[in-house]
């Protein structure tokens, strides 16, 4: 899957927008869950939409160190903190509600459980929690995603994870 | 009690994306967005282009007007300008220019 990633990559830095799209159509799936999941659905898609126009005009900056994947996690993650410090200065105010409307899987219950437990983890918690457990990325790779330091990563990720288990004990 | 490893999988269930077909819709938008941010880059590298260009146009004929005052004679004081001086030939060409710039064809391109 990301030696196809590596070469459809290879061939968008060419400018090839057919290899471009079909990227965006393995990737959307999972950078669309990761900003619905880290806005609560506010806005989600048209984030999602700016990232890959992003990913697009940077395609020829991607030099194949790490995942292509973890690349578009890491450029959605700064969109996102970029987007969220525009409506802060917009709205005049420092902390966003999280809504919990994220696009979540699995039955209604666990739908409620993961939107009632990622509502009391801050951005970063829930940002290192969705890599991590969500994803699949190893400490290191979230630590890139993120630009953190990897033992802030491990701190906030050990965070998250006893926050998430107390809302889903209660 | 659960084990670590049973509690991260418990995590990586409940947040885990979800299981679907891509949205060709979606996929589509972001085609269109691609299609309109190469339009407006070409846009603005061609804006950008004309700008270099007119601003270099703009420094010939100021550098022209000059060279070309240079050459005149001094007026005596109160003296009226007269109508057949290197300066209005200065003038007529910046004229000229900003009606070729001004043009409406120039300023859709």
């Amino acid at each position: 899957m990301s030696d196809e990633d590596a070469l459809l990559a290879r061939e968008a830095a060419g400018g090839d927008s057919a290899a471009f799209t079909a990227l965006v159509r393995r990737h959307e799936r999972r950078v669309r869950a990761f900003l619905s999941r880290l806005t609560g659905g506010q806005g989600a898609d048209d984030l999602a939409q700016e990232v890959f126009v992003k990913a697009w005009r940077l395609a020829g900056d991607w030099r194949g160190q790490g995942s292509y994947g973890g690349w578009l996690m890491r450029i959605a993650w700064t969109s996102f903190l970029s987007a969220r410090r525009a409506d802060a200065r917009r709205l005049g105010r420092d902390q966003q509600d999280y809504k919990g409307r994220a696009e979540v899987t699995g039955s209604p219950h666990a739908r409620i459980d993961a939107e009632r437990a990622l509502a009391g983890l801050d951005e970063r918690e829930r940002a290192a929690a969705l890599l991590c457990f969500g994803e699949g990325y190893s400490h290191g790779e979230a630590a890139k995603i993120m630009e953190l330091p990897l033992g802030t990563l491990k701190s906030i990720v050990a965070r998250a994870r006893a926050k998430l288990l107390s809302a889903l004990e209660d | 009690m659960a084990t670590d490893h049973e509690t991260d999988l418990v995590l990586a269930n409940l947040l885990a994306p979800p299981q679907r077909e891509p949205d060709e819709r979606f996929v589509l938008q972001v085609r269109h967005a691609m299609i309109a941010d190469q339009a407006l880059a070409a846009a603005r590298k061609s804006a950008w282009r004309n700008f270099g260009v007119e601003m270099v146009a703009t420094g010939a004929v100021v550098l022209a007007f000059l060279l070309l005052n240079r050459g005149a004679p001094a007026l005596p004081k109160g003296a009226a300008i007269p109508l057949y001086n290197p300066a209005m030939i200065g003038f007529l060409l910046l004229a000229l220019w900003g009606l070729v710039a001004m043009r409406p064809a120039a300023a859709g391109e």
